[in-house]
């Protein structure tokens, strides 16, 4: 069981019985809280994507920026003018990472099978949060149907794609068991956090549930596994380093998203925001997986 | 026969009225039946680790003591708490922390054994132990002083600070001391790996009993009843106990490395 593993479980343990309390203030406190985790941590882990691309110099690194701001600015043009399929290939990109990250270190080789895999158990994942979150999602994005249809659809057919993303997540878990790709503690700790992960989505808020998965299992996995690769590399030598080499590019991201979003505020552009969150975050998590993807394949 | 010639007859359907109540387990309810499953369970496992015990090496003679005597009180405690739950229908909960005050720590003892050949201190024993009470004072706490017709702030605080000691003993378990020191054997990690397993997916039952307390999180949340609290103990305690001691007694006779395994 990796350390994040063992938090996440902890966490989903201690604040569990907080989904009862109803009062107005605490989803207020709740949805102040779980931005600032996501903005912090869900940032911070793709802001040393140039380090872990590996440039040798500032032409290099000015270049790798350049064209990974160019990507995103591509996949926000695609979502003006075709949004439900910008949101569909997100989905798809956004599966495979979430595996990925989930699943790189237990999974044995490089192989389209373990590909596979990673990409059932992001669509479990997703399937999973809009299937038991789906009431509350259908009232937060109602007014987001009309520019994308295609949520609705996956909303309106949650259960078929939790029960398919389930069936197939445990037979492929169980062949990759069946093939030595996966050692039984692996597939154990992995059907326990599976529960864990299913009982945080079912019993708490879609806020906080997901911000238990992204900043916990994913983002705190994926800065643990980039401290350890430049700690091994001798690109850092303690914890300090680290934080020093993620803040520039977290910090200009954060309040590069501020400065849009109260741009949006002060000339009154009409458009929702969570759809606009949405927006930024698969602009900025399409080329983030693909650095990552890179990134498991030469330190592996 | 041997009845009728030891007491009065009056006497006798005294004693036959009383047995027949305790005696009589309700068809639909499980928590009763479990309830008499355990005892049974808890005592049988109990003379099989004493019986064994004997035919153990000398280095693990204590460990399956010890596995003998978790099971042995909580068999005993489960004898009276049976006759409790039949007679009142109530949820014995006095019973039930006096035998885990005595069980509980003796599963953390058990860590220690396995541990101790590869260098344990008996730092770690009192820092489980007192991790233990810590989990058990607060879950009493918890449940005994629930107010009259349950209060979820109540059973949250207490679950929480009960929860506290458990993620300790978990953590010692899979990343701590415990674990670090299982690595010099490879019998004796493998072991210790499985015991860890019981403490998170065996002890986490515990807590799903308590959250079903009146007022408890999950009877708000699910609309369970209150009923549930010693249906999940009761589960939770023959997987635990049983399960513990026959991990130790599987060590005990798998050729463990006789060497460093000196529990």
């Amino acid at each position: 069981m990796s350390r994040s593993s063992f938090i996440f479980i902890v966490t989903a343990f201690l604040t569990l019985p907080l989904a009862e309390i109803h009062h107005p203030y605490f989803s207020v406190v709740e949805a102040v809280f779980c931005l600032a985790l996501i903005a912090s941590f869900g940032i911070a882990h793709g802001a040393i994507d140039n380090h872990l691309y590996g440039f040798k110099n500032l032409a290099g690194n000015l270049k790798f920026i350049g064209v990974y701001l160019l990507v995103g600015a591509g996949f926000g043009a695609l979502w003006y003018f075709q949004a439900s399929i910008a949101f569909t290939v997100f989905m798809i990109i956004s599966a495979y990472h979430f595996g990925q990250s989930q699943l790189v270190e237990e999974l044995k080789y490089d192989s389209w099978w373990n590909r596979g895999v990673y990409t059932l158990w992001g669509f479990w994942l997703l399937a999973s949060f809009l299937h038991l979150n789906r009431l509350e999602l259908f009232e937060l994005s109602a007014q987001d149907f009309e520019v994308l249809p295609v949520f609705r659809w996956m909303l309106e057919n949650s259960s078929v794609l939790f029960y398919t993303g389930s069936g197939s997540l445990f037979a492929s878990l169980l062949y990759s068991r069946y093939k030595s790709l996966l050692t039984w503690q692996s597939l154990w700790i992995e059907f326990y956090q599976i529960a864990i992960i299913l009982v945080v989505f079912y019993f708490s808020s879609s806020l906080w549930g997901f911000t238990l998965y992204f900043v916990i299992l994913h983002s705190g996995r994926v800065l643990q596994q980039e401290y350890q690769y430049l700690l091994d590399r001798q690109k850092v030598s303690r914890l300090f380093d680290f934080v020093k080499l993620l803040s520039p590019f977290t910090l200009v991201s954060i309040f590069g998203l501020a400065f849009i979003v109260a741009g949006f505020a002060f000339f009154q552009i009409n458009y929702s925001y969570s759809l606009l969150a949405l927006v930024f975050i698969s602009c900025l998590t399409v080329p983030h997986s693909w650095v990552m993807d890179r990134f498991y394949q030469e330190r592996n | 026969m041997i009845l009728g010639e030891l007491y009065p007859r009056t006497k006798q359907l005294s004693i036959m009225s009383t047995l027949l109540n305790v005696m009589e387990i309700p068809k639909d309810d499980p928590v009763a039946f479990t309830f008499f499953t355990g005892y049974m369970a808890m005592m049988a496992a109990s003379v099989f680790f004493f019986f064994e015990r004997g035919r153990a090496e000398g280095k693990w003679k204590l460990s399956l003591l010890v596995s003998g005597l978790i099971t042995g009180i909580a068999a005993v405690h489960y004898y009276y708490m049976r006759d409790y739950y039949v007679a009142t229908g109530e949820n014995p909960t006095a019973l039930r922390y006096i035998d885990w005050t005595l069980t509980v720590p003796l599963m953390c003892v058990e860590f220690y054994l396995l541990t101790k050949a590869a260098g344990a201190k008996t730092s770690l024993l009192w820092k489980l132990i007192i991790a233990s009470v810590w989990m058990l004072v607060f879950g009493y706490i918890g449940e005994a002083f629930n107010p009259a017709g349950g209060d979820t702030g109540h059973s949250v605080m207490y679950g929480f600070l009960s929860t506290l000691g458990y993620i300790y003993i978990l953590y010692t378990a899979w990343f701590g001391e415990v674990a670090k020191l299982s690595q010099h054997d490879a019998n004796v990690a493998k072991s210790v790996r499985i015991l860890a397993w019981f403490v998170l997916v065996g002890w986490a039952i515990y807590p799903i009993g308590y959250m079903c307390m009146p007022g408890g999180w999950l009877n708000t949340a699910l609309g369970w009843s209150s009923a549930n609290v010693d249906l999940f103990y009761n589960i939770a305690d023959a997987i635990n106990k049983i399960g513990f001691g026959l991990v130790v007694y599987s060590l005990a006779f798998s050729g463990g490395d006789s060497k460093t395994a000196q529990a």
